[in-house]
């Protein structure tokens, strides 16, 4: 299960992510780095799937200009 | 209520009424081929509703490749201090005026637009009249809104509700020139934002190579993994999709699209010049 999740996780950073980028006609959008795709990475990896799917669902959330800043958990 | 019935609700129905409204519109002023038109138009008022949220992002993501090779240098020498690289990096944003991008979430509100302008699309260029009308009429806000008959689907001497592989047949190989055109745009879209962030790179590594900085040269060398290959080959890629989908989709959809693309295009320019596309410029005419 996990090892499925890193596995789309990976494919989305590498084949879905750029061609997103394309489509809406912007080459850069990540606010944090690591970025949240890797982000996800590290920590599904860390975590589990729950935890760290939590974590990477919040740190997109925080991805937007009304953002308080990043939660120390969130940054790296 | 499920989530189709909200999708709907928000976004498909507004966009339908705001469609019929200017097809009303052009037709009062017996402008020619008003479906194509109305198509046309709506997708440069949506454009230009998200105008504001893609311009800062331009705006950011310039300088943002301005200051790359600096960056990079930045994180070499505080490789080993995160607090310092990030109080440094904060620095070198100020004294270059950079505001931290504003994310991907206000860039991500524009999918659901863009799939529900396709979706309404989709349907309304059909050529059945019963279907279009009943899906239409459905929809509609104030009963004066309402179509009575079929509009009339033609654009040009092309109907927008026919795909160009059907109309092959009849148009004869002219009508690749519409898939053709819809890649062409697409790629000199992402052309423009792309390769200034490859030349960067180079310029990087170039400048580590001067200065014998073999941790550098090595972490520049990394990046040029499979992922980065997917990278810069998506530039040719997704134009190739969007010519294959152009190819197999309603003349109406590619017409949305290069609406989009063509808006795109010139927002660009318009905010960083001609970016990538100018090294291509350059090979073609060299004396520019």
């Amino acid at each position: 299960m996990k090892k499925t999740a890193l596995y789309l996780l990976k494919i989305y950073k590498i084949f879905i992510s750029p061609i997103l980028h394309q489509a809406l006609g912007v080459k850069h959008a990540c606010r944090y780095l690591p970025t949240c795709s890797e982000f996800a990475i590290i920590h599904v990896k860390k975590d589990g799937i729950v935890i760290g799917g939590f974590k990477s669902l919040l740190r997109v959330l925080y991805c937007q200009p009304f953002a308080p800043s990043l939660p120390r958990f969130l940054k790296k | 209520m499920n989530i189709f019935s909200i999708f709907n609700l928000v976004l498909v129905h507004p966009i339908i009424n705001a469609l019929v409204l200017i097809y009303h519109l052009l037709v009062s002023l017996h402008v020619p081929y008003a479906l194509g038109f109305s198509i046309i138009l709506l997708t440069v008022i949506i454009r230009a509703i998200l105008y504001p949220l893609i311009h800062s992002q331009l705006k950011t993501s310039k300088k943002m490749q301005e200051i790359t090779p600096h960056l990079n240098k930045l994180k070499e020498q505080h490789k080993n201090d995160a607090a310092k690289l990030q109080s440094e990096t904060m620095r070198l944003y100020k004294e270059h005026g950079v505001n931290p991008l504003s994310g991907c979430l206000p860039l991500l509100i524009q999918l659901p637009l863009i799939w529900g302008l396709y979706g309404v699309l989709q349907q309304v260029v059909k050529t059945d009249p019963k279907a279009v009308l009943a899906y239409v009429n459905s929809a509609l806000y104030s009963p004066s809104l309402k179509l009575t008959h079929m509009w009339d689907t033609s654009f040009f001497g092309l109907s927008l509700g026919q795909t160009p592989s059907h109309l092959l047949s009849s148009v004869g190989f002219l009508i690749l020139l519409i898939p053709a055109a819809t890649g062409i745009f697409q790629l000199i879209q992402s052309k423009m934002m792309f390769a200034v962030q490859e030349d960067k790179m180079k310029d990087v590594e170039k400048d580590a190579v001067k200065t014998k900085n073999k941790a550098l040269v090595k972490e520049v060398k990394k990046e040029d993994d499979f992922a980065t290959a997917f990278q810069n080959q998506s530039l040719y890629i997704f134009p190739l999709m969007i010519a294959f989908f152009s190819w197999t989709l309603p003349v109406g959809l590619s017409l949305y699209w290069n609406t989009f693309t063509i808006f795109g295009i010139l927002q660009q320019y318009q905010i960083s010049g001609l970016g990538g596309l100018e090294s291509w410029i350059k090979k073609i005419n060299p004396n520019r």
